[in-house]
């Protein structure tokens, strides 16, 4: 732990601190993570437990690498990959009314979904995905970090919490209360991470759960037995939702430029049903990225950045 | 393909279909194997050579019976075993504290299977064995645990 030199505070996680240090030895920068470890009576927190393993299993260009975890009496230092920033930040600081390079933008789109269909199909849900958690380092790449909330789903599927992902990016099901959902969560949350890039307004920014769900009906229309089969059976449907009746996502065009094909993958990412959604592995093959064919070839390094 | 759909009529089909998908099945079903299988071979292979034995029966027991009260996944249990039989594979435990040992592989098994549901605490499983323990003694031989798996902790159980 000696050889670390913690040079600036860059975060503050679910569970603890996240500080940028210098590896003395390697000249490397790294982030640390530092978990409390008897902060309280129980020990290691789940969520850092839950991450460590996860962490451990996933290896792959577009998820940020765990180095190390190193344990020093009380605490617990998770040794991660540094990047500079975040894409919110990356949102902010583009020049007011300056949108992002759409190369650049469909190379994160893409990068950011070979991730999670890696994950995917290591039975592995990120449950978290959101721009904060998507850092970006200046040469093209990105990579999905805080698996805090990541857990890896089972057959058949089991009950699972829905107190995860950050409200904007929560994806119907969830909202409704739907006790057994999957993949599709990680899907919708790329949809609007995807929409927010390419205009930089959030799709989807509601206040509060039920305005969160009024938000995504006014743009979806309010659903019912035949947009979603098997709606009326959630725990949190009504059949007093207000009803809103029109599907605006056409109407999208505009604001998402001139691509006919961004809109047509973003409507079939923002679809109510998750079995209709399209999956990680058919977002890739979308015909978006087939009409930009030189993003494959810089999705690793992109010089526009 | 493992799912055979029937051709009967198309709305029990698109019933079926939706419900795998629902689950999650159709599309990573077989990647989901191929990686599990993948872990399971890297996995260390547990021996069953410890001299320690004859003290499996009861600390099974003792899992069983915490699982069922605090109705914790059968999963969990198959992972704490595997931590189990892996732990007293590799070390000779003093006597009075394979019961320790046995209660913290539950803990972290039960972490990371059931994940959202309820995890007893250590205090509330302590209590089931008339409070042999402490506190302190559950979060040493936590960190030990989990420096021992390196953090490997998500193994397909057979």
């Amino acid at each position: 732990m000696e050889h670390y030199e913690k040079q600036e505070k860059i975060g503050e996680g679910s569970y603890g601190v996240v500080y940028k240090a210098l590896n003395r030895l390697t000249g490397q920068l790294v982030a640390l993570k530092n978990i409390r470890h008897n902060a309280g009576e129980e020990g290691m927190p789940s969520t850092a437990i839950r991450e460590i393993s996860l962490l451990k299993e996933l290896k792959h260009p577009n998820i940020v690498r765990l180095h190390d975890v190193v344990m020093v009496d009380s605490s617990i230092y998770l040794i991660l990959e540094y990047l500079s920033m975040d894409l919110r930040q990356y949102i902010n600081t583009l020049p007011a009314n300056q949108l992002m390079d759409p190369n650049l933008l469909s190379s994160y789109l893409f990068q950011v979904t070979s991730a999670i269909l890696y994950c995917h199909r290591r039975r592995v849900m990120h449950r978290d995905l959101t721009p904060q958690n998507l850092l970006i380092d200046q040469f093209g790449r990105v990579k999905v970090a805080d698996f805090g909330l990541g857990c890896y789903f089972q057959v058949p599927m089991r009950t699972l919490t829905h107190e995860v992902v950050t409200l904007w990016y929560r994806a119907p099901e969830i909202l409704m209360g739907c006790p057994r959902y999957a993949c599709p969560v990680d899907i919708w949350s790329i949809g609007c991470i995807f929409f927010e890039m390419a205009t930089r307004k959030t799709l989807f920014q509601g206040d509060s759960e039920i305005d969160q769900l009024f938000r995504i009906f006014r743009m979806l229309g309010t659903p019912n037995e035949d947009s979603w089969p098997g709606v009326s059976a959630l725990p949190d449907y009504k059949s007093s939702f207000p009803n809103w009746t029109n599907n605006k996502i056409g109407q999208l065009r505009e604001s998402l430029g001139s691509f006919d094909s961004s809109v047509d993958l973003l409507a079939k990412i923002i679809v109510y049903e998750p079995a209709r959604r399209l999956s990680a592995e058919q977002i890739l093959e979308h015909k978006y990225f087939k009409e930009n064919a030189n993003i494959l070839k810089s999705q690793t390094v992109n010089k526009s950045f | 393909n493992i799912f055979m759909l029937s051709e009967k009529n198309e709305h029990e089909r698109n019933q079926i279909e939706r419900l795998s998908k629902l689950q999650w099945l159709s599309d990573y079903a077989i990647d989901i194997f191929k990686t599990m299988k993948e872990s399971e071979m890297r996995r260390r292979p547990v021996l069953y050579m410890s001299t320690q034995m004859d003290q499996r029966p009861k600390l099974l027991q003792l899992c069983q019976l915490i699982t069922r009260t605090y109705r914790l996944s059968r999963s969990a249990l198959h992972l704490a075993i595997y931590y189990l039989d892996r732990l007293i594979d590799f070390y000779t435990i003093r006597v009075d504290k394979l019961q320790l040992i046995a209660l913290t592989c539950l803990h972290i098994a039960a972490q990371i299977e059931n994940q959202d549901a309820f995890v007893p605490r250590y205090s509330e499983m302590n209590r089931l064995i008339k409070n042999s323990y402490t506190a302190f003694e559950y979060k040493a031989v936590e960190r030990k645990v989990l420096t021992f798996f390196e953090f490997n902790l998500m193994r397909p159980t057979t």
